[in-house]
């Protein structure tokens, strides 16, 4: 048996040594914690590494999946690839022309190595992707292209490959004859070379002789409130429409909220742009028919790589499309 | 023994522990708040940035606006200065880094060089009164300025919400920080008094042992346990040395107790040989002195005893041959140890003189066993007891008595007994009768009633025991007297 003493000694020295680790562990956990921020994003401006390239991206807007999802991309690969990669937005909506133009010209004094734009106006905007190319500053457009300007080179869905899924929805949604409507974003609605590519590959897609024709076009803002007021046109103005074809993911959302708004879901079928949660369940569910997805991050990263290939001297197509893929109630 | 710990080392060690703890949570809080404050300074550098460019963008428009106004050579200096102070403000920024805030900065950097130059194709236009030309350049330069200065807005913008977000993780961090850095003093304070408490008590304790010891020992006790000090420093040596010191003044003490015991038992036993001495002188001088008048009175008694042979007078001659006998085995040397069987040759002659002496009569039993007549004893020692029994026993009492000596072996003892059935003895009586007689008495030379005492002490000087003899009496119920030995003492001759 232990005597008091060797006890107490016992007692003492488990105390210093309990004391002893909580003291270590609380010194090397405050260090750890202090020394983690350095891990934990780029928050400190002394964490950014130097970047080989400075790229501009202008994107009309950061709010929409879209084009989170695009920049998420060119993220990615600006991490991967190490460069500096600046996004810029146009200040608000109603300056979207003005605020991209604007950018494209601080893209130029700034001597920026690329600039990455979606085109929100092809007519405005080519002077200023021309004087830019000039001045030694390659341009690539994203998804949305300016065909007709000296931009360097385009990544995106293939417009004529796009039409002509969209015909081909068409017709499977409405076999006896689609009576369609045409809900065109404002990112479309200026872009019109690329939207009579598209125009012509829903044409070409619907069989010659068919009733099947598109009865009306309705340009739609970006936001919310413009889309829900041109779906609810339609519906009035139009009630021969028996498909509703949306080029942007809001649009689809808010078209579908108004048609089931009309309980006109079983006569109208929905044909919508891009792939969210929102989007997956009205497929599930039939309140959408279809919906054609693109894949913004892909296109976000081969932008970059674009880019990057530009400025290396290295060959760059000028067209690189990435796939677009249908999905419908049945192959989701 | 040099310690291998010395007090001086373990102190040392002690305060060089309790500084690392000290300095290292020192260490630890410096290192935090620097880390806070560079943490804090980067946050708002860029601010601060964004600030001095907007302000040095202000001043250089309003000299360019003076210069355009007054055209003074000093307005047009104002001007090279203010855009020398702005481009000094982004001078090395021109490096491309991945964080946007950083890439926005370049941006800023790269239009205040083009709005340098927009500004200097304004003076030059104005200097030419190209009218056109500057106010084109001037407008260029407007635009140019807008442009910075909605970049310094992103930037503001952007480095806000860098900011907020390394805010909300600074404080959810620090939050913890705190926590940890709470831990962190309270086991460092704790540590450190339990060090100190334990460290001031593993210095003193042995210390106030040693004291308390050593107070002990001052007192003259040294059957304290020896000081267990485990260290090996110069408290563990002093302790060390404090037991063998503590160890050998006991050994000193115990020795020096044992030998003044020996001197002790050496001067009795010196005073017990002078008392020897002096008793042998006086009775060898007693013996010299006895012996001149026994040769001459046992000559006279054997020419007594012829002489009434020849007269026929039988019982004077029985008489006096029986004297004459008892003289003869009287007057050997008092000293000269004899046997039980010589006391009982002796008792036998005494007792036929009394039977003539007094007319009373008076029965003498001896009843010795044979086995303990041969018993070493010293001689006359029965003889005055049955003497004293007959002369102080039956001295007031008629019709005479009976006097029995006895021998026999009771409880690994051997006991010689002289009983008689007188008068008795009280018990004021016993206790004076056993004293010894001393050679310092007075009365020793006088020989009165002192027969009993003499025996008493020589028979404790020939056995070494004081309690050798007893008397057991009552008034009017006798007189017995034990002689008792230890068997293994007894020696056969």
């Amino acid at each position: 048996m232990y005597n008091k003493p060797v006890i107490r000694k016992i007692f003492v020295k488990s105390v210093i040594v309990l004391l002893a680790i909580v003291f270590l562990f609380s010194a090397f956990q405050s260090v750890r914690l202090i020394l983690q921020d350095a891990r934990r994003g780029r928050l400190y401006l002394s964490q950014s590494e130097p970047a080989r390239y400075h790229f501009m991206v202008i994107l009309p807007t950061i709010e929409d999946e879209f084009f989170q999802k695009m920049w998420e991309g060119i993220q990615e690969a600006a991490e991967e690839l190490n460069v500096g990669v600046e996004l810029q937005v146009p200040r608000n909506i109603l300056e979207l022309r003005s605020g991209t133009l604007e950018l494209m010209e601080i893209a130029r004094l700034s001597q920026v190595d690329g600039v990455a734009l979606y085109v929100t106006n092809e007519e405005e905007l080519k002077p200023a992707i021309n004087r830019t190319v000039v001045s030694g500053i390659p341009v690539v457009t994203l998804e949305s292209d300016a065909p007709m300007s000296r931009r360097s080179g385009f990544v995106g869905s293939n417009s004529f490959k796009l039409g002509q899924e969209i015909g081909r929805l068409m017709q499977a949604a409405q076999p006896e004859g689609a009576k369609a409507a045409l809900l065109k974003n404002e990112y479309f609605s200026e872009r019109a070379s690329q939207w009579s590519i598209i125009q012509y590959g829903i044409l070409t897609s619907l069989s010659s002789g068919s009733s099947h024709e598109i009865v009306t076009e309705r340009k739609t803002q970006i936001g919310v409130l413009s889309s829900e007021e041109k779906s609810r046109q339609i519906l009035y103005l139009n009630p021969e429409v028996n498909v509703i074809f949306c080029t942007s993911l809001v649009d689809t959302i808010s078209a579908a909220n108004v048609v089931a708004e009309f309980d006109k879901e079983d006569e109208i079928k929905l044909i919508g742009y891009g792939y969210n949660q929102e989007i997956a369940r009205g497929l599930e569910a039939g309140y959408i028919y279809g919906t054609l997805v693109r894949d913004p991050k892909s296109i976000g990263e081969r932008g970059l790589q674009a880019l990057l290939g530009l400025n290396s001297n290295q060959y760059v197509p000028s067209f690189i499309y990435i796939p677009s893929q249908v999905l419908t109630g049945d192959t989701q | 023994m040099r310690p291998n710990r010395t007090i001086r080392n373990r102190l040392l060690m002690f305060f060089i522990l309790i500084m690392l703890i000290t300095a290292l949570t020192s260490v630890y809080s410096l290192f935090a708040s620097l880390r806070l404050g560079g943490r804090v300074d980067q946050l708002t550098r860029t601010e601060v940035l964004m600030r001095n460019i907007r302000g040095q963008l202000s001043e250089t428009k309003q000299a360019l606006d003076n210069y355009l106004l007054l055209q003074h050579e000093e307005n047009r200096k104002q001007v090279q200065r203010t855009t020398e102070n702005l481009q000094a403000l982004v001078v090395g920024r021109n490096t491309p880094y991945q964080s946007q805030e950083q890439l926005m900065v370049k941006d800023i950097s790269f239009l205040i060089d083009k709005y340098t130059i927009q500004l200097n194709g304004v003076i030059e236009a104005k200097t030419i009164r190209d009218i056109m030309g500057y106010t084109e350049a001037y407008k260029s330069a407007e635009l140019t300025a807008s442009y910075i200065n909605s970049y310094i807005d992103k930037v503001l913008i952007e480095n806000l919400n860098r900011r907020t977000d390394a805010y909300r993780f600074l404080s959810e961090s620090y939050k913890q920080v705190q926590l940890f850095n709470f831990y962190l003093v309270v086991t460092a304070i704790l540590l450190t008094v339990l060090l100190i408490m334990l460290f001031t008590d593993s210095l003193t304790r042995p210390v106030v042992r040693l004291a308390h010891l050593a107070e002990e020992i001052s007192r003259g006790n040294f059957e304290v346990a020896d000081l267990q000090v485990k260290t090996n420093d110069e408290i563990g040596v002093t302790a060390r040395a404090f037991n063998e010191m503590k160890n050998s003044i006991r050994r000193y003490v115990a020795q020096m107790q044992e030998k003044a015991q020996i001197e002790k038992n050496l001067a009795a036993q010196k005073v017990k040989n002078l008392e020897m001495q002096h008793l042998l002188k006086n009775a060898e001088m007693a013996s010299l002195r006895s012996q001149m008048n026994p040769h001459f009175l046992f000559n006279s008694l054997n020419t007594g005893v012829q002489l009434a042979i020849l007269e026929e007078a039988d019982r004077t001659a029985e008489f006096m041959g029986n004297l004459a006998s008892l003289f003869r085995h009287n007057v050997r040397r008092l000293w000269r140890s004899n046997t039980i069987d010589d006391e009982l040759r002796g008792l036998h002659f005494y007792a036929d003189l009394l039977r003539v002496r007094f007319a009373t009569t008076y029965r003498i039993d001896l009843s010795i066993p044979k086995d303990l007549r041969q018993i070493r004893f010293p001689p006359l020692i029965f003889q005055p007891l049955v003497e004293n029994s007959i002369i102080h026993g039956f001295e007031h009492k008629e019709g005479g008595g009976q006097v029995r000596v006895t021998g026999l072996k009771r409880n690994g003892k051997i006991v010689f007994s002289v009983k008689d059935d007188g008068s008795g003895m009280t018990q004021d009586e016993i206790a004076p009768a056993l004293k010894p007689i001393s050679f310092s008495d007075e009365d020793f030379s006088s020989r009165s009633g002192l027969g009993m005492r003499n025996v008493v002490l020589r028979l404790r000087l020939f056995f070494n025991r004081d309690d050798i003899v007893t008397i057991q009496s009552n008034l009017g119920e006798g007189t017995e007297i034990l002689i008792e030995l230890p068997e293994e003492e007894a020696e056969h001759v």
